[in-house]
């Protein structure tokens, strides 16, 4: 008899999300994680003596209301707003947009250079407010089952349904979505605006994680997923996320082992899951097991060569997860401004021909001498992150290849930092002069580190075939072609981020099967 | 008072005389306008240099639809093409490159020359997507279903498609939602490992849009152009007799015979519309002919904001019409030449250049050049594709002597200085093109005596190709189907009662197929517009 019900591989974000229900509805529950620190890429990290960052990804705009309250987070000292917090768009220039929740104050400070674009922002929060529903209904819910060979009345009903939501938008805006979706973000935002800096700047997200640039086509879908559904706001960042998890997971029983890493997930003669071996030899016997590390590590390092069915294998090897993001923290001796503002969050990219250059190297596995930066100042809201008067920026670093011909070396870091601190002092003279310590992490540290295949922050890149029928068709609702294995982390629909929707829905399929 | 035409078609290119040719074969009354003194469009032959006969824009066939041939007589108005045998794939110094041939084990054994995994995967991967392409093919062979529309016949028509795609199997269903969306170079990865085997193939996904190998969605194009079909053989491609213009030509002589009238170097106006209906055309000449319909054949730009005219049109159509992408990307260089251009001189005999010859040595070639582009400049090394037909057919020039026509990407129509600047780059344009060429055949600048080059800013002025899309508008996914040109008028109708639409710029889409021709004439009839 086994102790454990369940064996969660992976104490980030999803895996605890995932135990965590799964305990609080009685379940026996196990998380073993490889590193000495819970949370993945959530956990905030002391990077140099005396200052730290909130977790490797900075942007909790996408954590869910519904996983808040389902575990209780609140209770376990969570503060969630349901507003995402300001962001500056920087131009080279000097000026700057504040993007604020508020749409016509942010029109407002639009129109001080561009009367069009501040119209034109209004008419493109007005189109996302018409889609959000659709959208946020696809981020909530267990992608529809689409088994085309065998449907089911069922999966007949839920399409159906899907369908009348999408006809439920009206005509109009339905072909608008249509026909907008699969265009590049670059075609589809200068349909609307003029301002070049502007432009890139809402373009962003759309490629943060892609291996795209802003000419890529289908990159509007990424943008209209995350303007719908990134609308919160977690005080003190992912560690803050991280804490309340970890408390909520305490309570409801879970067990946590820290330092243990998985070898391998063990099967018996049927090919059933019976539980999984650490490093070191012990066996930890469950017949379910929910994996929240990548779907490429779950099933290319942790079962045998040729254990596992050659389809499943040739599908999972196909996944598409080129890492193209780095991260740059940095001590820095002063308080921060960034074009003359006192900011938590900004984004630079200037124009969409300057981010696409810094794309283009990537495709021949070189990098940019000109990175465009995601740029995060914890101490904005949260001074104790580093001395008194002191200021620790998160940077991360786009697009900046996993693959890169000449090798990850300390010198190419070395350079990276270099390169991200002359663009930061285009935005804040001088400030490279007041940098105390610095920490550049590679695509490749992201792998070492955080067991990330290829560096990818998302397990996966979010691209229009990997999207829904994530990660592949066969595990796309949690469950695997290996009986008893599940999948519960940002390789599962609805994708990667810091949302816990893969590991809530993944407890949820897990509940519902058993 | 009865009008003297059913129906006037503007524009004297493949799809409009197909178009005349199907409503004339059901007794209509119809009048073809060309404003060129040549029929043809984009599918033309001219005698540019004295004795040789140039296919000046579109070069070889591929996608014409069978049936159009066997329902308009067309073998006996003289439509004939000669099958190509060959794909090459030179290298640069003097190498001997890949030949692909028409039949499969000698192509497999060519492969195994650079990868032996891959001539193994080879037969796999056109099974898959033979497969495919058959797909594309109901679609392509049906008028785009409607997908906002309840009404039953549309719903019938979308399950018909989801029938197709159910009979693909999950596997195949898998593969092709990748086909759909991925890039053309990401796809070929999930096949190959040799660079000269995906290069070409890759390019296929690019061509006639502003899209790299590595641009997300250019897949399908590859499938697009794999579905190569000629009189029902899969995957052949072929050279009209006498040139592309043969097929307008054939065209041409079977609608006369179903007794349509065609007249060159008329010059359309614009529609003549009145109360919202079209009346007939108004001519350059400020003369006047009425019909009971008007057909445009040609783009959906020229045809919407020039034939109608935006005073005709609601902004949200005018809006609509304005954000469909033209942005042509390529150009062609034709060449008359004193003797063979030898591709490699290592090879025996010229059986390998009797097909088509694809200066892309590999991916990354081919995304540089498009890098290049994306930026307002022309490719220094482009993408070439080569073929010389007067090896095949040496009516096409003088004894001894050779036309060889170069199709090349990208030649970005708005280039940094501006379009009007294309005629001042058009000779520099020209010498990237040799001295490319140069790099495969080292004697090729003794060989030529004469060089036409067509730039984006050509296509527009001579052919009335918007912008200089050979496809009149890019064939990306949202642009196609029921979107093509825009939704609610993708059924060859358009805002103008009576004014119907028959070109590349209607689904199912450019290349020299004849559907759009087709598919609209057979949609008039049907609806008993006339």
């Amino acid at each position: 008899m086994s102790k454990y019900d369940i064996i969660v591989i992976g104490g980030g974000h999803n895996g605890l999300t995932t135990a965590t229900i799964l305990a609080k509805k009685g379940k026996k529950v196990l998380v073993v994680e490889k590193r000495n620190v819970l949370g993945g890429i959530a956990a905030g990290e002391e990077f140099y003596p005396g200052y730290s960052t909130t977790g490797l990804l900075h942007d909790t705009s996408g954590v869910r209301p519904q996983v808040v309250k389902a575990l209780q987070l609140e209770k376990y000292g969570l503060v969630i707003e349901n507003n995402r917090a300001d962001v500056t768009i920087l131009s080279k220039d000097g000026k700057s947009v504040n993007i604020q929740s508020d749409v016509n104050a942010t029109a407002e400070t639009i129109s001080n250079f561009s009367k069009n674009d501040a119209e034109a922002y209004k008419a493109y929060q007005e189109f996302l407010k018409k889609i959000s529903k659709v959208i946020n209904d696809l981020m909530e819910n267990p992608p529809p089952n689409i088994n085309i060979e065998n449907l089911t009345m069922a999966s007949l009903v839920v399409l159906a349904k899907k369908g009348m939501m999408l006809k439920g938008l009206g005509n109009k805006t339905m072909m608008e979505l249509l026909k907008v979706a699969p265009m590049s973000v670059a075609d589809f935002l200068n349909e609307k605006f003029e301002t070049d800096f502007l432009k890139a700047g809402i373009a962003a997200p759309a490629i943060y994680g892609s291996y795209a640039g802003p000419w890529s086509a289908y990159s509007t879908i990424n943008l209209m997923l995350w303007e719908c559904a990134s609308r919160s706001y977690i005080k003190g960042g992912p560690q803050a996320l991280v804490d309340a998890l970890l408390k909520a997971a305490i309570q409801a029983g879970v067990e946590i082992h820290t330092g243990a890493e998985v070898e391998k997930i063990l099967l018996d003669t049927d090919g059933v899951v019976k539980g999984v071996k650490l490093v070191g030899g012990e066996e930890i016997l469950s017949t379910k097991v929910a994996a929240s590390c990548t779907p490429k590590e779950t099933f290319l390092n942790l079962f045998d060569d040729f254990e596992l069915e050659y389809e499943l294998d040739y599908w999972i090897d196909k996944i598409r997860s080129r890492g193209t993001t780095a991260k740059v923290n940095l001590a820095i001796n002063t308080l921060v401004q960034l074009n003359d503002q006192t900011v938590e969050f900004a984004r630079t990219g200037n124009s969409f021909d300057e981010m696409e250059k810094a794309f283009d190297p990537v495709k021949y596995k070189e990098v940019t001498d000109a990175p465009f930066l995601d740029i995060h100042i914890p101490t904005y809201n949260n001074p104790s992150l580093a001395p008194d008067g002191h200021s620790v920026v998160s940077v991360q670093v786009h697009q900046i290849p996993y693959n890169f011909e000449a090798g990850w070396s300390e010198e190419a870091k070395k350079k990276l930092g270099e390169d991200v601190l002359k663009e930061l002092d285009i935005y804040s003279t001088g400030l490279s002069k007041s940098v105390v310590g610095m920490e550049v992490l590679s695509p490749a540290d992201f792998e070492e580190r955080y067991t990330l295949t290829e560096g990818h922050i998302y397990h996966g890149e979010h691209f229009v075939d990997q999207l829904i029928t994530r990660p592949i068709p066969a595990c796309s609702r949690y469950t695997t072609p290996v009986s008893g294995l599940y999948l519960c982390g940002s390789g599962s629909h609805p994708g990667g981020g810091i949302t816990c929707m893969p590991g809530y829905l993944s407890a949820k399929m897990i509940l519902k099967n058993n | 008072m009865s009008k003297k035409y059913d129906a006037i078609i503007i524009g004297g290119g493949h799809n409009g005389l197909i178009n005349a040719a199907y409503l004339a074969k059901a007794g209509k009354k119809v009048l073809v306008l060309e404003k060129r003194y040549v029929l043809g469009g984009a599918a033309v032959s001219e005698e540019i240099h004295p004795g040789f006969t140039f296919s000046v824009c579109s070069y070889v066939v591929s996608l014409f639809r069978p049936h159009i041939i066997r329902e308009l007589s067309l073998v006996k108005h003289g439509y004939d093409i000669i099958p190509m045998d060959a794909s090459y794939q030179p290298l640069p110094d003097g190498d001997i490159g890949l030949c692909k041939w028409g039949d499969a084990a000698k192509t497999r054994r060519e492969i195994a020359r650079f990868s032996k995994k891959d001539s193994e995967v080879y037969g796999e991967f056109n099974k898959v997507m033979t497969h495919m392409a058959k797909l594309a093919k109901e679609v392509i062979d049906h008028p785009a279903p409607d997908v906002a529309s309840i009404n039953p016949k549309e719903l019938s028509s979308l399950l018909r498609m989801g029938k197709v795609f159910k009979n693909l199997g999950s596997e195949l269903l898998q593969m092709n939602t990748k086909l759909l969306t991925m890039s053309s170079a990401d796809f070929l990865d999930l096949w190959f490992e040799s660079e000269i085997l995906k290069g070409p193939l890759a390019v296929s996904g690019i061509i006639g849009t502003f899209l790299g190998v590595r641009s997300p969605g250019t897949a399908y194009v590859l499938l697009h152009h794999y579905m190569g079909e000629l009189d029902g053989a899969f995957r052949s491609w072929g050279f009209s007799k006498g040139g592309t213009g043969g097929v307008s030509n054939a065209c041409a002589d079977a609608a006369r015979s179903f007794g349509a009238e065609i007249r060159t170097n008329v010059s359309v106006s614009n529609v003549k519309i009145v109360n919202g209906k079209a009346m007939g055309v108004i001519l350059a000449n400020g003369d006047e002919i009425d019909s009971k319909i008007v057909v445009s054949n040609l783009d959906p730009n020229r045809t919407y904001l020039k034939m109608i005219g935006e005073d005709n049109l609601s902004s949200d159509i005018t809006k609509e019409i304005k954000r469909f992408k033209m942005r042509g990307s390529s150009g062609k260089v034709n060449f008359a030449l004193n003797g063979v251009p030898n591709f490699c001189r290592k090879r025996k005999g010229l059986e390998y250049m009797k097909g088509d010859i694809a200066i892309v040595p590999n991916v990354d070639y081919a995304e540089k050049a498009y890098d290049q582009a994306k930026y307002g400049e022309f490719s220094e090394r482009p993408f070439i594709n080569i073929v010389v037909p007067s090896l095949i057919d040496p009516t096409l020039a003088p004894p001894g002597k050779h036309v060889m026509s170069c199709f090349v990407q990208y030649a970005p129509f708005y280039i940094k200085e501006g379009p009007e600047y294309w005629p001042k780059l058009s000779d520099k344009f020209g010498d990237a093109v040799q001295e490319t060429i140069k790099e495969y055949v080292p004697d090729i600048d003794s060989l030529v005596e004469h060089r036409q080059v067509v730039t984006p800013w050509d296509m527009q002025q001579t052919f009335g190709l918007t912008e200089g899309n050979i496809f009149q508008g890019e064939l990306t996914l949202e642009q196609l189907l029921f979107q093509r040109p825009i939704s609610g008028y993708a059924k060859y109708k358009t805002p103008i009662r009576n004014l119907w639409m028959s070109g590349s710029g209607t689904h199912p889409g450019g290349g020299i197929m004849g559907s759009g021709g087709e598919l609209s004439a057979k949609s008039i009839l049907k609806e008993k517009a006339i």
